[in-house]
C-alpha cells in the first residue's frame, strides 16, 4: 500500500465511528480489504494510550468500590468465595474444568458474590432431552435449551443493579426486554454478550471450548473474559451474524449467515446444514439422551445435512445411516456407528 | 509487522444521547446505580485520557475518581449541559491542567522517562499480536507523530479517533468551536500524511 494515498478524511470517519450504518458497512469492507489500513486503524485508535510498562488495565470493579467507600455508604460485604451453599451446574462445571476455564468461571463467580450482596442465585436447569422456557422478572424469555443452566440473582434482573447479569452453561434463545440503561449481559466461561435490543442465540456447551453467538434481531456486543480484553467489545453483531469466540479471546465473525440451522430447536427441530458428524454427536446425545460411539474417528469427518422433526430416536438413527452410509448398532441408550463395509475407508 | 488476529474490525456504539440524560436525571434523584452505571460506562477510557496528561496510572486513577466523587457530591445540582461524557471528559482535562500546575516538574521528568525507558525490546517481551502490532515501524512512527502535535491538536486527535467524539462534541469539551475543531483536524490528516510518507514497505 502506498501510505501517501490514504484517503484521511474516509479513515478518520470509520475510526471516529461516525457514519450512517450504510456508510460504516463501505468503509469497514474498504479498511477490512487491506490488511496494512487495517493495521493503520487499530493503531489510530489507540492513539494517546500509553503502551510498554505505562499500559494499564484499569480495574474498574474495584476502582467503583474505592470510590463508593468514599461516597460515605456503608461498605460492601465481601465474603469468601468458596462459602457459597448449593451444587450448582457452574460449580460442578468448576471442578471438572480446565485451568483456563476455571481461572474464567472464578472471576465470573466473583463479579456474581460482589453483586448480589446476600440475596442468594436462581438455577435453573434442564437435563438431556429438555428445553425450558423462562420468563425472567424483567420481562425477558429464555428458551433453555438441553443440558444447559441459567443462573441469575432476582436483584440484578428485578432492576435494583446497574446490569442484568444471567450465566450460562449451555444454550439458550433469549428475547430480551431491552432497557439501555441496565445492560442485559449473559455471561460463559469464555465471555459475556451485552444486547443492544434484541433477540440472540448463546451456546457455550463445556465440551466445546469457547463460545458461539447467533443474533436473530437487533444487535449484541461480544466481550472476552479477560479483564485484558473485557474493556471494549471484541466485536458489534447484527442480524444475520454468526460470531465464535475462541478460549484465547480471538473472536471471528461470519455476515448474512442462514440462521435456520442454528435456531431450528427453539422450535422443536433439529438442523445441521453440513456440519460434522463429530460436532452433531453431541447435540444429539444432548436431544435424545443418548451415547454415540464411532468405530472409526475418521466417521466424526463425514457432512451432515438433515433436518429432524420431532422424529423418535430410531427414525433418525434410520436416516443418519442412510445418509452417511454407516451401520447403527442400539443397545439401551448406547449407539454405535460404524462404517458400512465396502464403503469409503 | 501487522496482527495476526483475523478478527474483522468493527465499529462501537456510543450510548444515544436520551439514555444518557436519563441517567443524569437518576443520578440528580441520588440514584447510586445510576451513578455506578456511568462509572462503569466511563472510568476506563477517562483514565485513558487522563493519562495522556499526566503519564502516571496511578495518578490518572486518582484523578478520575475525583472528578466523580466531587459529581456525586453535588449531584442534586448537577447539570451537564453540553451531555455528560463532554462534561466528564471536560472536567478530567481542568483536573489533570490543574494538577500539572503544580506538578509540572514531576510529569515531565515522568514523560522523559516513558519516552526513553521503554525501548521496543520491552514492548515486545508481552506476547499477543496486538503488542506486535505496538512494536512495528508504523506504530513507531505513529507515536512520534502524536507526540510531536501541538497540545490542542493532540487532545482533538485522541478525542476523536481514541474516544470516538463527534466535531461538536470535542468542541464542547476543550470549550472551542466547531470550526477550529475541523481545522485542527484538518492540519493533523496533513501532518500524518506527511510523517507516513517516510514509510517505507
Amino acid at each position: 500500500m502506498d501510505w501517501n494515498s490514504i484517503d484521511w478524511e474516509r479513515l478518520d470517519r470509520f475510526v471516529a465511528g461516525r457514519g450512517a450504518p450504510d456508510e460504516m458497512a463501505a468503509l469497514g469492507a474498504w479498511v477490512n480489504s487491506d490488511p496494512e489500513l487495517r493495521a493503520l486503524a487499530s493503531l489510530l485508535r489507540a492513539v494517546g494510550e500509553p503502551s510498554g510498562a505505562d499500559r494499564r488495565e484499569w480495574d474498574v470493579r474495584s476502582a467503583w468500590q474505592r470510590l463508593h467507600r468514599r461516597m460515605g455508604a456503608p461498605p460492601l460485604q465481601l465474603g469468601p468465595l468458596a462459602a457459597h451453599p448449593g451444587a450448582s451446574p457452574l460449580r460442578r462445571a468448576l471442578s471438572a474444568a480446565a485451568v483456563l476455564v476455571l481461572v474464567a468461571l472464578a472471576s465470573l463467580w466473583f463479579v456474581a458474590r460482589w453483586r448480589g450482596d446476600t440475596i442468594p442465585p436462581r438455577d435453573f436447569a434442564t437435563r438431556r432431552s429438555q428445553t425450558a422456557v423462562l420468563e425472567l422478572p424483567d420481562g425477558s424469555r429464555v428458551m433453555l435449551g438441553p443440558a444447559s443452566s441459567l443462573r441469575f440473582r432476582d436483584r440484578g434482573v428485578l432492576g435494583v443493579g446497574s446490569s442484568r447479569d444471567v450465566y450460562l452453561e449451555g444454550e439458550a434463545y433469549l428475547e430480551v426486554k431491552h432497557d439501555a440503561i441496565r445492560p442485559f449481559r449473559v455471561h460463559t466461561a469464555a465471555g459475556f454478550v451485552e444486547d443492544v435490543g434484541t433477540e440472540f442465540l448463546v451456546s457455550a456447551y463445556p465440551e466445546v471450548p469457547g463460545m458461539r453467538v447467533v443474533v436473530a434481531t437487533g444487535m449484541v456486543a461480544l466481550y472476552g473474559t479477560p479483564p485484558s480484553i473485557a474493556r471494549r467489545p471484541l466485536l458489534t453483531l447484527a442480524h444475520g451474524d454468526v460470531a465464535d469466540l475462541a478460549v484465547s479471546g480471538v473472536a471471528t465473525v461470519t455476515h448474512d449467515v442462514n440462521l435456520a440451522p442454528y435456531l431450528a430447536w427453539t422450535h422443536g427441530d433439529l438442523a445441521f446444514d453440513g456440519a460434522r458428524l463429530g460436532d452433531v454427536i453431541p447435540a444429539l446425545e444432548r436431544w435424545y439422551d443418548i451415547e454415540i460411539r464411532l468405530s472409526d474417528s475418521l466417521l466424526a469427518e463425514r457432512r451432515v445435512t438433515a433436518t429432524f422433526r420431532r422424529e423418535s430416536l430410531s427414525q433418525v438413527l434410520e436416516l443418519l445411516a442412510l445418509s452417511l452410509d454407516v451401520h447403527v448398532q442400539r443397545e439401551g441408550r448406547t449407539v454405535l456407528l460404524t462404517s458400512s463395509a465396502g464403503s469409503r475407508p | 509487522m501487522l496482527p495476526r488476529r483475523r478478527q474483522e474490525f468493527t465499529h462501537t456504539l456510543s450510548a444515544p444521547d436520551a439514555v444518557e440524560r436519563e441517567c443524569v436525571a437518576r443520578i440528580r434523584l441520588g440514584d447510586e446505580g445510576a451513578f455506578e452505571s456511568l462509572f462503569h460506562a466511563y472510568y476506563a477510557r477517562l483514565c485513558d485520557f487522563a493519562q495522556s496528561y499526566v503519564r502516571s496510572p496511578d495518578v490518572a486513577e486518582e484523578l478520575v475518581q475525583t472528578v466523580f466523587l466531587r459529581i456525586w457530591e453535588h449531584r442534586a445540582t448537577w447539570e451537564p449541559i453540553t451531555g455528560a461524557r463532554a462534561y466528564l471528559f471536560a472536567a478530567c482535562r481542568n483536573q489533570a491542567l490543574g494538577l500539572l500546575k503544580h506538578q509540572r516538574v514531576v510529569a515531565r521528568v515522568a514523560r522523559r522517562a516513558t519516552r526513553e525507558g521503554i525501548p521496543l525490546g520491552i514492548a515486545a517481551a508481552r506476547v499477543g499480536p496486538d503488542d506486535a502490532l505496538q512494536a512495528s515501524e508504523l506504530a513507531r512512527v505513529l507515536r512520534d507523530a502524536v507526540d510531536k502535535l501541538p497540545e490542542r491538536r493532540r487532545l482533538v486527535v485522541i478525542l476523536r479517533w481514541q474516544q470516538q467524539m463527534s466535531h461538536a462534541e470535542i468542541a464542547r469539551v476543550l470549550g472551542i468551536s466547531v470550526k477550529t475543531v475541523e481545522v485542527q483536524m484538518g492540519r493533523a490528516f496533513a501532518f500524518f500524511r506527511r510523517q507516513l510518507a517516510h514509510l517505507r514497505r
